[in-house]
């Protein structure tokens, strides 16, 4: 895997735009209240979707114009966490990863403290430590939002304190989605000790349990350089060979 | 021109920079028989506040717009508040003229900001679906008339 230039990793922008046009389509159809069948319900939904990407949109045509970029305000950048919500905050990771600003990472760490309960606000220390890397096209499926619109098909997340990368989506499951991530780990494990796990929830198990160890090494970083460092001087030393 | 039978009678101005959702905000006040005239940027919303000889009927305001060239940058909040500063234009140049502020902005230190009177409304954008829109500037307008 190769590091990417942050302007690489984008929001493909042209596929927002795409979606933001067919839902406001779909909108100014579902949004009549003469239409048969009208349900007030349905359309509220669909019009905070549509708002909700449309906000998104603004925010990485914002971030791609440069030059004065409102965008890059704590401030805005946590108006815009609350308005998209936590589907937002992997966009605003990646968007802002690499920035060098300090007030821009504060900026980040505001819009996640905003869309995440308070229990599962671990990715705040983290933040600043995010890196981008290119990914299999299968990975980058993998990594598709709730929303329905994957961030570029090329990134994945690196937090500080885990050991391997994870895809966007891999990380807003273990972060905004992880009561939910960890009843389902939970309900298969049931499923498991009672010998009745189909083929596929055997694989899904076990991409659960790597979550799982990801979001304890996210509570709880083992000290493996450290670790390492002491092994080093051991074998140095010649006092340990290894196991 | 005519609409279903019904005069175009009521003007609304909109103030707002986003296309998407105004489109169907547009199209439904007009299919409700009002004259609508968006106003997608900060200089020309400006530049109507300054020329025209008369208000229209109604104002709806956006407050979180790039400010451009047209705004100072502090002023604008960096784009945050510039429709509050817009707010504080149109009310120099029409006192009693009714407005309502749709804006998806939830921060209360940008919406304290705004003077509220009792011409002024405030609605959130995701609350206010475009055939409700087209309810409350009904409301206003007959309360205004009152």
């Amino acid at each position: 895997m190769s590091e990417t230039s942050f302007h690489n990793i984008l929001l493909p922008v042209s596929e927002l735009s795409a979606a933001c046009q067919k839902l406001q389509r779909q909108c100014s159809r579902y949004l009549n209240p003469q239409r048969q069948g009208f349900d007030k319900k349905q359309a509220r939904a669909r019009w905070a979707k549509f708002l909700r990407l449309q906000a998104l949109l603004d925010l990485a045509q914002a971030t791609r114009r440069g030059g004065k970029q409102q965008s890059l305000r704590p401030v805005h950048l946590r108006d815009w966490g609350r308005l998209c919500g936590a589907d937002a905050i992997p966009y605003l990771v990646t968007l802002h990863s690499q920035s060098r600003r300090n007030d821009v990472r504060r900026g980040i760490i505001e819009a996640i403290a905003d869309a995440c309960a308070a229990e599962n606000r671990t990715t705040q220390t983290n933040v600043p430590a995010v890196g981008v890397f290119k990914v299999s096209p299968k990975s980058a499926k993998a990594s598709r939002l709730q929303s329905g619109i994957g961030p570029s098909p090329r990134c994945l997340v690196l937090i500080e304190g885990l050991r391997e990368p994870l895809s966007l989506q891999e990380l807003h499951s273990i972060t905004v989605k992880w009561v939910a991530t960890n009843r389902r780990r939970l309900k298969l494990i049931e499923k498991a000790a009672k010998k009745r796990l189909a083929p596929e929830e055997r694989r899904e198990l076990k991409s659960l349990q790597r979550l799982a160890d990801a979001k304890r090494q996210l509570l709880m970083p083992l000290p493996i350089k450290q670790l390492s460092e002491i092994e080093a001087e051991f074998r140095r030393q010649g006092l340990w060979q290894g196991a | 021109m005519r609409i279903k039978g019904r005069a175009l009678t009521k003007e609304v101005v909109l103030i707002d920079d986003e296309h998407g959702p105004m489109d169907l905000y547009v199209r439904a006040l007009r299919e409700a028989a009002f004259r609508v005239k968006h106003l997608d940027s900060v200089a020309v919303a400006l530049e109507h506040i300054r020329e025209a000889r008369t208000p229209a009927d109604l104002y709806i305001l956006d407050l979180m717009m790039p400010p451009g060239d047209a705004m100072d940058l502090e002023t604008a909040g960096y784009g945050l508040k510039s429709g509050v500063e817009l707010h504080r234009c149109l009310r120099a140049r029409w006192s009693n003229v009714p407005v309502i502020v749709l804006t998806s902005v939830s921060n209360p230190s940008i919406l304290d900001l705004l003077p509220f009177d009792e011409n002024t409304t405030c609605e959130a954008k995701i609350d206010v679906l475009p055939f409700e829109l087209v309810e409350i500037v009904r409301l206003k307008l007959s309360n205004v008339r009152n």
